[in-house]
């Protein structure tokens, strides 16, 4: 049976409209004269292009790394406390990378906390100039890899751990029959039917890498991203931030292509009529020192920020310096700014996630080439930095609506287009755990299409569109860049505030909108966590 | 519902004014204004590529005068601003714009986004520093320095000219702000002008080759040399002055003092074209120019008042102490979009 028309009008409007983004890039980059090009590419690409592709290598491997040895820690070996560690090591993805970055820099940075404590201690003993401590350079590739992997490592470790729950222990025990020893079966039967997973963990970690603007920004470290904000905010012409995104485009769209692969290839492992459990191997030897391991990562990754952070933020509600003052932090401000992101985030989650069902239905029911082709062009702008849809954002409600420009609603039209190919993502992997044949049965039975899918499919897939929604909230309360072009004067977002304090280097009256933004975020996690849908079970995928 | 506020906060505003005697206002224009029409009262949005903390405490002055005027204050960056202007012509949303670099101030005008203004305290400025029709006017001078960390150098092997920066001696020893800034790039288009495409070419080219370390601000540049990340930093004159009050180790290079004298620019105000308060938006610009407003910028910020008879700071020299760039900013702003070119065919970040 052919999709009904609206069904079909419906996806190319919400397709059509979250491509909008890209079309104006490609129009803007085209127009650019050939004289601009050239400068371009003799000029500013290719340090950017072997920065840019540099760190998304060094940043790939560290999280395939620890997110694969974690996940098989966790759900392999008899770690103590799995089941605390199974969130816990979900839980970074609540830090934004930019707030993680600020707060390795109030500790690391010459003059930092770190030094200080040092000269203050040596001065204590009796040295008033003491050596200089060796301190890592956090403003480096190494810095920017490790500090950017500590955030996203989950990106890898959650699709392995799922993979690791949901795989049979059948296989890996005739290959342990055959006589291969432990790590024989994990390199060749193990790591096999993990590599989908590994790769799309890999894909999301690439892609935000390429994507990644603040961080990259507060660590000195010249990306894409960071060169088109340069072009964006030094000249009036748009020209050249088109053209240099144009070329980041190039570089994402391979990534989207792979990742939608191997999406689809990951359905093939898991599964079985004969499924059972894996088993979980005793290591007394190796027990406590994983466990001091994950510790590592998790004290890195979420103590640390959350410490400093913390502390900062209790200091300035405390004892306020002037400083606080003109920054308005420590007092009422930081709570509007609060309930800014909060009101914009979840307006736009809401609105985002609902038109995202529209061209998830249609893709998951009536798999088609064309169909398919469409929802991979949707989710290309997923990549695109937010400077970039924000900045045609800009040129389009001025041109269409203005009205709604330099309003509230405005801005949250373009979190919107911003959010969609995100949503329609996670929106297609909610839809494709309704089993299409209880919908069938439901038309057998009488109802329409509309009814079958507001009571059958609709309540089966509730759990996880709202895990979409939150997904996609979390995403909206981080994002930066959109927020910065769109706001009305007097309405700023919390990240917005940490970018204004952190641009002009006062860390500490960073602190406290940052502070606020994680506990917000990981509030939402922990919510999603707590109903069970952060390790959604394969298995269900592929019974039907 | 910001507007809903925004009125109800008026007529709280007015029931107040009515019944509680105001405290005089303290400036001379405040007087004038007050007299006429009663406080007067109302909303500003103000665009600014100042610096947050710099602009916060004249804002705050300014309030001390006009406490019933809210001001809604927008910072980003100068090109940001620029551009977002430009995109809102036909939707003005902003009442005026403060920036820092007198070029972007005279191309805006060129393209007409600015009213013009026939103010007598606009007039009273030198016709270097205002648009003919009063449409900008500078509020402030800033010459380029160069600061340096006086633990990492001594004083005779600092470099004497801007030039020297470019030097492999100074390799991994220098901090800069990038082409998004409006100093910077006025920096550029003085030197393009007095010493030519070639060795400008030469000398962004040098600094990129010396693996400067380039920043979307001053400030982080300053920070940097105050704690020793690198020993050199070009920078507008006050950035060294703020440093020195915070206690850092910082000295000051005025350059070029044998060569082409010290490039100095200024920070603007401009009435947008389409204000919805055209009234309130001069009253602001005249606050920015009298006394108490410059003094704010001289005393809090260690900037040169464009208003004479309003005292420098401590420790700031007067201007004339100095030999000055032969140029004017005015007449140089066609020069803007090729020296853009030349930086980004020169991979000027």
């Amino acid at each position: 049976m052919p999709p009904s028309r609206k069904l079909v009008v419906g996806t190319l409007v919400v397709s059509g409209l979250s491509l909008l983004p890209l079309v104006y890039i490609v129009v803007r980059a085209l127009g650019a004269d050939a004289g601009l090009w050239s400068r371009l590419w003799t000029g500013q690409i290719p340090p950017l292009l072997s920065n840019t592709v540099a760190l998304v290598i060094t940043t790939v491997a560290f999280t395939g790394l620890l997110g694969v040895t974690l996940a098989w820690v966790v759900e392999r070996t008899d770690l103590p406390g799995r089941d605390i560690w199974r969130w816990v090591l979900a839980l970074p993805l609540a830090v934004p990378a930019y707030v993680a970055a600020i707060s390795h820099i109030i500790i690391f940075r010459r003059g930092g906390l770190l030094n200080n404590t040092y000269t203050h201690l040596m001065a204590l003993m009796g040295q008033s100039q003491p050596a200089p401590l060796p301190v890592p350079d956090i403003y480096s590739l190494g810095g920017a890899t490790i500090i950017i992997g500590l955030c996203v490592f989950p990106y890898v470790y959650l699709p392995v751990a799922a993979t690791l729950r949901g795989m049979s222990r059948t296989a890996e025990e005739a290959a342990r029959i055959a006589g291969r020893s432990a790590w024989g079966v994990f390199r060749e039967v193990t790591l096999p039917a993990l590599a989908p997973a590994i790769a799309a963990g890999a894909l999301l970690v690439a892609m935000y890498v390429l994507s990644d603007f603040g961080t990259v920004a507060l660590l000195r470290y010249r990306t894409f991203t960071t060169a088109i904000f340069s072009q964006f905010a030094g000249q009036i012409d748009r020209a050249a931030a088109s053209a240099l995104s144009l070329v980041l485009i190039a570089l994402t769209l391979p990534l989207l292509f792979g990742e939608s692969r191997a999406a689809q290839r990951g359905r093939r492992f898991a599964g079985g009529s004969l499924w059972r459990p894996a088993q979980v191997r005793p290591h007394p030897r190796w027990r406590w020192l994983t466990f001091a391991a994950a510790a590592l990562v998790a004290a890195l990754s979420l103590g640390l920020p959350v410490t400093v952070l913390g502390g900062l933020t209790v200091q300035a509600i405390a004892l306020p310096t002037e400083a606080d003052r003109i920054w308005s932090v420590g007092n009422e401000g930081v709570w509007q700014h609060g309930m800014n992101s909060l009101l914009v985030a979840a307006i736009a989650a809401t609105l985002a996630t609902v038109a995202a069902l529209l061209p998830g239905y249609l893709s998951v029911r009536y798999p088609h080439r064309l169909t398919t082709a469409l929802l991979a062009l949707t989710k290309a702008p997923y990549a695109l930095p937010g400077l970039i849809v924000g900045l045609s954002f800009v040129m389009m409600l001025n041109q269409f609506a203005p009205i709604i420009y330099g309003t509230v609603t405005g801005l949250i039209v373009a979190f919107i287009f911003r959010l969609l190919p995100q949503s329609i993502t996670t929106g297609e992997t909610a839809l494709r755990n309704a089993p299409v044949r209880l919908e069938q049965a439901a038309r057998v039975m009488g109802c329409n299409s509309r009814s079958a899918f507001r009571r059958v499919t609709l309540p089966i897939a509730t759990p996880g569109i709202a895990a979409s929604w939150t997904l996609v909230f979390i995403t909206a309360m981080k994002e930066l860049p959109t927020a910065i072009l769109l706001r009305p004067p007097g309405f700023d977002t919390l990240p917005v505030r940490i970018w204004a304090a952190a641009s002009e280097s006062v860390y500490t009256q960073a602190a406290p909108p940052a502070f606020l933004l994680i506990v917000l975020t990981s509030a939402a996690l922990a919510l999603l966590y707590a109903r069970g849908m952060m390790l959604r079970d394969w298995r269900s995928e592929v019974r039907n | 519902m910001a507007s809903g506020l925004g009125a109800a906060m008026l007529v709280v505003a007015t029931l107040v004014g009515c019944s509680v005697p105001v405290a005089a206002p303290p400036t001379r224009a405040a007087d004038t204004v007050g007299q006429a029409t009663g406080s007067p009262t109302g909303e500003l949005v103000v665009y600014t590529s100042r610096a947050e903390s710099l602009f916060k405490p004249v804002l705050e002055e300014f309030n001390k005068a006009y406490p019933n005027v809210k001001v809604t204050m927008l910072t980003g960056n100068n090109g940001a601003l620029a551009a977002k202007l430009l995109e809102e012509r036909n939707n003005p949303q902003a009442d005026v714009l403060i920036n820092s670099d007198l070029l972007t101030m005279e191309s805006l005008a060129a393209e007409g986004i600015f009213a013009p203004n026939d103010s007598p305290t606009v007039k009273a400025v030198p016709e270097a520093y205002r648009a003919d029709d009063g449409a900008w006017v500078a509020l402030t001078l800033r010459p380029r320095v160069i600061m340096y960390n006086t633990t990492m150098l001594a004083p005779d092997e600092l470099p004497k000219s801007v030039m020297d920066l470019a030097d492999p001696k100074w390799k991994g020893k220098v901090g800069s702000a990038n082409s998004t800034n409006g100093a910077m790039m006025a920096q550029l288009v003085a030197m393009r002008h007095l010493l030519g495409e070639a060795q400008t070419e030469a000398f962004i080219k040098g600094l990129v080759a010396n693996e400067t370390q380039f920043f979307g601000g001053h400030t982080e540049v300053r920070k940097a040399v105050g704690a020793g990340e690198f020993p050199l930093g070009l920078v507008n004159h006050y950035y060294y002055h703020l440093s020195k009050a915070e206690g850092a180790p910082v000295g000051i290079i005025y350059p070029d003092q044998d060569g082409i004298g010290l490039i100095v620019n200024s920070t603007n105000a401009g009435i947008v074209k389409g204000s919805k308060n055209p009234e309130l938006a001069r009253l602001f610009v005249d606050f920015m120019l009298s006394p108490a407003g410059q003094k704010v910028y001289a005393e809090k910020n260690f900037e040169y008042p464009i208003v004479p008879g309003v005292e420098l700071a401590e420790g700031v020299p007067p201007l004339s102490d100095f030999k000055l760039a032969n140029i004017a900013f005015k007449t140089l702003w066609e020069e803007l979009e090729p020296t853009k070119a030349l930086a980004q065919q020169a991979g000027l970040p």
